[in-house]
């Protein structure tokens, strides 16, 4: 490799390309957070491109809400070609002052992407919690990650319900390429 | 200039994407707030959980028929499933009236009833021994002709949420002998 290789090299924002490039492909990665209750009575596939809702073998569907999952998908991938388009600018010679602009804008919306779902999931399952005004029996799900069973007994009948929650690893993907995201700001701040 | 024009455009097209799209969903829908918000009329979604109502169509459970052969009661019931998942009845039994006694009725084994299917049952039972004839005047009959039944118990697993179910007394619906 000779010393113009190594110069351009030296110009390009790794972290911010990978960045970029994670944030890129992660609309594709399917859901961020898995709820199953029962076996498959109710699933619940969600993340911030998509809910999935099967209730009973019925899907539930609301088209404001795939539109509106559908402007984020295109908004986070608008995100990471701003990171890669800011990591390569200088190794390309052109104006650093762009560069600057792409990356301060992209570098920390994955982040605060990530935030609000997790904030978001944790104030549903503690609305889910606080359900017994009115459900006739009081619901503890964990919080995000776990398993529960549900039993209730009324008058003539008793219920057993087992709920089960994970967060996936397209979840783990989007928090690797938020703090990614952010280091890429340092770095370009250094460069 | 570049990139003060730059540097305010930047930020726009990320709400204006998310603009357009909510903008198409109601376009898409003719600007119809309800039909853009819910795929299908709430009521009907609704309906088809509950499994109730005009949408459900046949009877949950139907009395096919009843036999005694000497000591042997066998009555068939016919279930109809009104969810989209498969269903397991685990346990099934109740308490028919044979003159001054009860004899109990059971399903010997789980039966699966498929999604939006039925499923025949044939529960089992011995009369009491002072009634092991084939008399069917003996068993107390409703003014339906069917059979009176009480004490159901019942386990059913929906899609791996388990149902137990005890009641005093009920009469099934079915045709008349």
């Amino acid at each position: 490799m000779n010393r113009a290789d190594q110069n351009v090299l030296g110009s390009v924002n790794i972290p911010g390309v990978i960045a970029g490039m994670m944030t890129l492909i992660l609309p594709f990665l399917g859901a961020w957070w898995h709820l199953t209750i029962g076996v498959d009575a109710i699933v619940v596939n969600a993340s911030p491109f998509e809910v999935r809702t099967i209730i009973l073998g019925n899907g539930v569907t609301s088209p404001l809400f795939e539109w509106f999952c559908l402007g984020l998908k295109l908004g986070v991938m608008y995100l990471g070609v701003l990171l890669i388009a800011g990591s390569a600018l200088p190794a390309m010679g052109q104006s650093e002052g762009i560069a600057r602009i792409f990356i301060r804008f992209a570098s920390k919306k994955l982040f605060w992407l990530v935030l609000i779902f997790v904030a978001s999931l944790i104030i549903f399952i503690a609305l889910a919690n606080q359900s017994a005004t009115i459900l006739p029996f009081q619901v503890h799900l964990p919080y995000l990650v776990g398993t529960k069973t549900v039993s209730a007994n009324m008058e003539n009948m008793s219920i057993t319900v087992p709920i089960s929650m994970k967060l996936t690893s397209a979840f783990g993907v989007a928090v690797v390429a938020a703090i990614i995201g952010i280091y890429s700001r340092i770095t370009q701040k250094n460069m | 200039m570049g990139e003060k024009i730059v540097g305010w455009s930047v930020p726009i097209i990320p709400t204006l994407l998310l603009v357009s799209c909510v903008a198409a969903a109601f376009a898409t829908n003719g600007w119809d707030a309800k039909a853009t918000l819910f795929a299908e009329d709430p009521a009907k979604i609704a309906e088809s959980l509950a499994g109730f109502g005009p949408a459900a169509g046949s009877e949950l459970f139907k009395l096919n028929d009843y036999t005694i052969s000497g000591d042997r009661v066998v009555i068939e019931i016919e279930i109809n499933s009104p969810v989209n998942v498969s269903a397991t009845v685990e346990e099934l039994s109740f308490d028919i009236g044979v003159g001054d006694s009860t004899s109990t009725i059971a399903l010997p084994a789980p039966v699966i009833i498929p999604a939006k299917g039925s499923a025949s049952l044939n529960l089992e039972g011995a009369l009491p021994d002072s009634h092991a004839i084939s008399d069917p005047q003996d068993l107390q009959l409703m003014g339906s002709g069917n059979p009176e039944i009480r004490g159901v118990k019942m386990k059913i697993d929906v899609a791996g949420i388990k149902l137990e179910i005890k009641e005093s007394g009920a009469e099934l619906g079915g045709d008349t002998r």
